[in-house]
């Protein structure tokens, strides 16, 4: 028999999100050790709770749309995506589908060494792009890559679509950095860059064991 | 607390047909959770508000693409998530808290007192909340991120998971973690628990 609820369990069922809480209930009633810990979760929460947010910022929204403004009237002149300025004409750029192998050599650079996007090739800079840098990558569970998957063709493996456009919000001009070796595995996705979709099919890896 | 997303959809419609108002009204909205958030996991509130303003017009750019079934939450938190992760990784800071380290002079003024017998009822409140932030900032960012959007935010684990990209059954474990260590943080700035 269980003796005492485990604090996973007791936290989660302070939050409402316990997988049987009328189990957990039923202990607290009869064992005053947890319920002293259920007592003592409550009032840590209540207390984080409590924290004040800060003041609301005069004039805020009128200095996003300020900026709003401001990014559409310089992209409208231009409206050529960067990495046509690479030199890569836009019917390369919408047949970069890289499909294939990506091999370990490939993807790694050296380690910790920066590398600038514009410093190499849009299709190398789309593979750095997926494997670091702009994509964030799960922290620790690395074995789940479907947060990646949008617009796939495949059913299975379409995600709720805030994840697509969390990625597409990325910014790709950052710079890339390499920071070490990581498992491979297969990815398909999407990604935008300024009104650009470019759709990728590539062997890479998203194992993130260092972070 | 986020805001009630229900009417989200009506300020987001309008604000797609290209009404200003619109957006700005959902910038009101979500400006103080957003700039708190950014605040709390990056430690400057002035960088802070450069990074909610971004997430903003990041997440503007995007608003076709937002299907009903989404949350505007979600993307917008997951944007400055996003944003702040890499602000902590350029600056070198990712894998730990951002706070300054509290001097034995500030430890000593910390002593645990009987609500019940504080006179000053709002100064005790103040000092609660004061400790409370210095050991939130002794977390680590993962496990800081998932506590605010909880507590702060009062967000369920399922979108927790969805901002941060992890299983909701990681997201029950980090946040029992992280009460656990801010217990312990809370004990070793105090003498003892809240």
């Amino acid at each position: 028999m269980k003796l005492h609820l485990n604090h996973r369990e007791l936290s989660a069922y302070v939050d409402g999100e316990a997988k049987r809480p009328e189990r957990i209930a039923r202990h607290l009633q009869q064992c005053p050790a947890c319920a002293k810990a259920h007592v003592a979760l409550q009032k840590l929460s209540a207390n984080v709770q409590s924290v004040t947010p800060p003041a609301a910022i005069h004039g805020f929204a009128e200095r996003v749309i300020r900026e709003i403004r401001a990014h559409d009237a310089k992209r409208r002149p231009a409206s050529q995506p960067r990495w046509q300025r690479w030199g890569m004409p836009l019917a390369a750029a919408a047949a970069l589908v890289v499909v294939g192998l990506v091999t370990l050599e490939n993807v790694q650079g050296p380690m910790g060494d920066p590398v600038a996007l514009e410093s190499v090739s849009p299709s190398e800079a789309l593979r750095a792009a997926l494997v670091e840098g702009m994509l964030e990558t799960p922290a620790t569970d690395t074995t789940d890559t479907s947060w990646l998957f949008a617009q796939s063709d495949k059913p299975e493996m379409k995600p709720a679509s805030e994840t697509f456009i969390q990625l597409a919000s990325m910014e790709w001009e950052a710079p890339v950095r390499w920071d070490g070796q990581r498992d491979m595995g297969w990815t398909l996705g999407s990604v935008a860059h300024n009104d650009t979709e470019i759709v990728l099919s590539v062997l890479t890896n998203f194992a993130r064991a260092d972070r | 607390m986020v805001p009630n997303s229900g009417d989200d959809w009506d300020l987001i419609a309008r604000a797609r047909d290209g009404d200003m108002n619109a957006f700005a009204e959902l910038v009101r909205r979500y400006e103080r959770p957003i700039v708190h958030f950014c605040q709390r996991m990056i430690g400057s509130r002035e960088d802070a508000q450069d990074m909610a303003q971004e997430s903003f017009v990041r997440v503007y750019r995007y608003l076709d693409r937002l299907e009903p079934s989404a949350k505007f939450s979600t993307l917008l938190f997951g944007i400055s998530r996003n944003l702040a992760l890499n602000f902590l990784r350029d600056t070198g800071r990712r894998g730990r808290g951002v706070t300054q380290s509290l001097t034995a002079d500030d430890q000593q003024d910390m002593p645990i007192v009987d609500e019940h017998h504080r006179p000053d009822r709002s100064a005790r409140l103040a000092e609660i909340e004061q400790r409370i932030l210095e050991a939130m900032e002794l977390l680590t960012p993962e496990h800081k991120e998932v506590l605010m959007l909880r507590e702060f935010e009062g967000m369920d684990y399922s979108s927790i998971a969805r901002i941060v990209k992890c299983r909701k059954g990681t997201v029950k474990s980090r946040i029992a973690r992280a009460r656990d260590q801010l217990r312990i943080h809370l004990e070793r700035l105090g003498g003892e628990s809240l």
